[in-house]
């Protein structure tokens, strides 16, 4: 059932089994997977069922250096449904290798290996509407595709892995329904969490206060409590409750908050392909069950062993669009049309470049010269995404020639200098704000540095494409954008050793015997992955346990 | 089985390929009578040593043909043993897992009524084996397997998101024949009611993608709460008189795409599940893998 805090009575206190801190793809998923399995559940939630703006505001912060990371409010939403409102849908699992401990990745290593998380991956895949966990082009495809890139064949690289899309799936609404009507869950709507009690012993949470912003609360006793509430929300709530533990729940090591990882992204460089275009494929395949699938350019595992190198994933993309030089109608008509575009996708299409009157003015002349190309890909984008239920997943321009610019997403390293922490200000409810430190290091520049070297030279001994792009300015076009929105990683991350680590691989925050993180906050790495699908298939895993615990107790 | 059973629904299509089971695959000897035929029902009815009652259709004929047996039968000297086969409609809006000793709330409109009804008069009569089939497909099968590729072909269904998030009770025809004929032969269950589905079950949406995939309806396209509303208010009355104004009331019209009817969209959301434990250990019921059913089903509709 789904309620709202205002429903209780002030002073309430609320008794379940186990209370779910944020109702995004973390919490949702633990909440359905505990339908009907003999537990209360109580999923808490700050926002509503639609956007709101004071709510929203909850999420505000700091930024060190607003060039290196978006405001904190931005690219997470604070509603029923959480930051799966808005993403973009691709869906990847993490490679073999992310789990490893690499001398050459400090501080990485997770403490089990794929192969405990595959068990959760096709469910999860399910979850995210994104089809059958198949990730290679001959599993998902009973025919072979054309090439990616006739000619280039690599031992460093493979063209084979796949990035499959999510509709994109809103977890609230598609699910709001599955909740709705189950028994043993109930959903509490503008439910802030304001404080998490510990006992004397710091050794279990005995409570939560949840708080609405017109001043009504209620009390929470759980046996079990789990955060769900994101990579930059969760340490907040560990770092501000400091009533027992002086530096916050789980942090007598000064870890929460630390080794805070995005991606490293970024569009670089002039692809240029040989031969017809059919030599290029670039864009989307549409799978038997009608999911959007690309291939991609994967460094091989092997390759970055023996380079020690972090993972890094690639893909021929359009040139930049804000400069009208590409004298593309398509791109110049995005460009004039980016008022239409949501801050979170426009960041990257445009990069906040200003290009004055001329070239706004060339812009229009490329439209002008072309109108029936921008016509037809404004019929393809109402048609393929705005009417469509799955939505084409992004922008892909057909070329004159074959000619492209190279995007590319890299793993970012832990590092512990990398973190969020507490600012001085409090939001609406009292709550200190967050201050994002992001920072990355010269292993993040030597990833990205050496694999475009790399790809470069086998796209050029290959014979496939030429790959010219400005040595010099690597650093600055992988952060020209800053850190890769929306994904938040590592903040409490997970571990057996208690000095390096906030949960133990459970998800258990160390020490704390009943209080639980789910989320991509607990990943020690980030991968080339995306995180949704592998928060999701973490999330399936910690249903799991918690389930076992209740059996067994 | 060398006792003469009557089939009582032999027009039907279940009816029919149960007669001919029983005589090509049994040898057993069959009095096959039709859903409405009265008379043959009398006639043939002291002959014989079992019943299998398998009538699909409307509301009113599945009352009326339930009637006429178990009158017929009331006061019989010797009288049979009668496999009944019901429906899962007989639990109407239950959610969750359902065993037979669920409450048959028959709410889902007149044939799950019907179906409750038919239930009474055999239960009555204490000497009927009760089967609740579940949603029946297969080669032949023309309401979940044939209409259902029509849909698919035309893109009309197919991820249906989250209206298809529903179990589907699927039985495969072969399976659903095997239980019939152990419920014929099975010493000692007059009274027992029986769930019938496979263990596994897919969700509506499992269905129809694996299902679309088999007969390479692809790509599978989603379908949102919107197109699937036109299509149960707007689309489905218009296509409905249309199908009648060419002749092809039941069964469809070749002429006319065949309407979806708002009860299988609203069959799509219904979270039920048929708990078959006491089918697979009474009656040693198996089930068909849903992948080589739908792979026999596609060929038979390719």
């Amino acid at each position: 059932m789904i309620s709202e805090l205002l429903d209780f009575s002030s002073n309430k206190i609320l008794s379940v089994d186990i209370c779910i801190v944020g109702a995004g793809a973390a919490g949702i998923t633990l909440a359905q997977k505990l339908i009907d399995r003999g537990t209360d559940v109580l999923l808490l939630e700050s926002g509503g069922l639609a956007p709101e703006v004071k709510t929203q505001q909850l999420y505000e912060g700091e930024v060190c250096d607003a060039r290196l990371h978006s405001p904190p409010d931005r690219y997470r939403q604070r509603r029923f449904g959480g930051s799966t409102t808005i993403w973009g849908g691709r869906c990847m699992p993490y490679d073999a290798i992310d789990f490893e401990a690499r001398d050459y990745v400090p501080h990485s290593g997770w403490p089990f290996g794929l192969e405990t998380l595959l068990p959760y991956y096709p469910e999860a895949n399910r979850l995210c509407e994104a089809g059958r966990f198949a990730y290679r082009v001959a599993e998902a495809f009973a025919k072979p595709l054309p090439t990616l890139l006739a000619g280039f064949d690599s031992e460093e690289f493979s063209t084979d892995t796949l990035e499959r899309f999510s509709c994109p799936t809103d977890f609230g609404r598609r699910y709001r329904a599955k909740l709705a009507s189950a028994t043993n869950v109930r959903v509490l709507l503008h439910a802030n969490v304001t404080s998490i009690r510990l006992d004397a012993n710091a050794g279990r949470v005995t409570e939560l206060t949840a708080r609405d912003l017109a001043g009504n609360h209620v009390t929470v006793r759980a046996r079990r409590y789990v955060l769900a509430a994101g990579g930059l929300e969760t340490p907040r709530l560990l770092l501000s409750n400091r009533d027992v533990q002086p530096n916050g729940i789980g942090n007598d090591h000064d870890v929460v908050g630390r080794y805070y990882m995005c991606h490293i992204a970024g569009t670089i460089g002039r692809i240029a392909a040989g031969g017809p275009l059919s030599n290029v494929n670039y864009g989307y395949d549409i799978s038997e069950e009608g999911v959007y699938c690309r291939r991609r350019i994967a460094l091989r595992a092997a390759a970055q062993r023996a380079l020690r190198l972090g993972n890094f994933v690639a893909r021929l993309h359009h040139p930049r669009i804000a400069d009208p030089a590409h004298r593309n109608a398509v791109l110049s008509s995005l460009y004039l049309a980016k008022f239409l575009i949501p801050y979170e996708y426009g960041k990257r299409l445009y990069g906040g470049e200003a290009i004055g009157f001329g070239g706004w003015l060339r812009h229009v002349a490329n439209v002008a010269a072309a109108p029936h190309d921008a016509a037809g890909f404004a019929w393809h984008m109402l048609r393929d995404r705005k009417l469509a239920q799955r939505k084409f997943p992004s922008i892909i321009i057909r070329p004159k020639r074959n000619l492209y610019s190279l995007d590319f997403h890299a793993e970012q390293q832990p590092n512990p200098s990398s973190r969020v922490l507490l600012s001085e200000r409090a939001d609406a409810l009292g709550t200190r704000k967050l201050k994002v430190d992001w920072r990355y290091t010269e292993g993040d520049v030597d990833t990205v540095t050496r694999s475009l070297a790399l790809l470069a030279q086998e796209l050029r001994r290959s014979a496939a494409a030429s790959f010219d792009y400005d040595t010099d300015s690597v650093e600055a076009e992988m952060t020209r954008y800053g850190a890769y929105g929306g994904h938040h990683i590592g903040t409490a991350r997970l571990g057996k050793d208690p000095r390096t680590s906030v949960v133990d691989p459970d998800g258990l925050v160390h020490g704390v015997g009943n209080l639980y993180i789910a989320g991509a906050a607990v990943f020690p790495t980030s991968s080339q992955a995306n995180p949704t699908l592998t928060i999701v298939a973490m999330t399936l895993r910690l249903a799991d346990h918690l389930l076992s615990q209740a059996a067994g107790s | 089985m060398s006792a003469v059973v009557l089939v009582h629904g032999a027009d039907n299509f279940i009816g029919s390929q149960l007669v001919e089971t029983l005589r090509q695959r049994e040898g057993t000897q069959v009095h096959a009578v039709g859903a409405a035929d009265e008379a043959a029902l009398r006639r043939a009815l002291p002959g014989a040593r079992a019943v299998a009652h398998c009538i699909i259709g409307s509301a009113a004929q599945v009352e009326r043909s339930g009637a006429t047996l178990y009158r017929l039968l009331s006061g019989a000297a010797d009288a049979p043993r009668v496999v009944h086969l019901s429906s899962m409609t007989v639990y109407g809006s239950a959610t969750g897992s359902v065993d037979e000793t669920c409450a048959m709330r028959g709410d889902l409109g007149p044939y799950s009524a019907s179906q409750v009804l038919a239930e009474g008069l055999a239960a009555k009569y204490g000497r009927a084996v009760i089967l609740r089939s579940g949603v029946e497909y297969g080669p032949g099968c023309t309401t979940w397997s044939g209409r259902v590729a029509r849909w698919l072909r035309a893109h009309r269904l197919g991820d249906l998101g989250e209206a298809g998030d529903g179990q589907c009770n699927l039985i495969y025809i072969d399976d659903l024949l095997s239980v019939i004929l152990s419920a014929l032969r099975e010493p000692g269950i007059e009274g027992s009611v029986f769930n019938v589905a496979a263990e596994d079950k897919p969700t509506w949406n499992e269905y129809f993608i694996e299902y679309a995939v088999a007969l390479g309806a692809v790509p599978v396209r989603r379908i949102g709460v919107r197109r699937l509303s036109v299509e149960a208010r707007i689309l489905a009355p218009v296509l409905k008189m249309a199908e009648i104004l060419s002749g092809g009331a039941r069964g469809g019209s070749p002429l006319v795409p065949p309407p979806i009817p708002a009860s299988l969209l609203r069959s799509c959301r219904h979270e039920i599940s048929l708990n078959v434990t006491r089918v697979k250990n009474r009656l040693a019921a198996h089930w068909t893998p849903l992948a080589e059913g739908l792979r026999r089903t596609a060929k038979f509709y390719g």
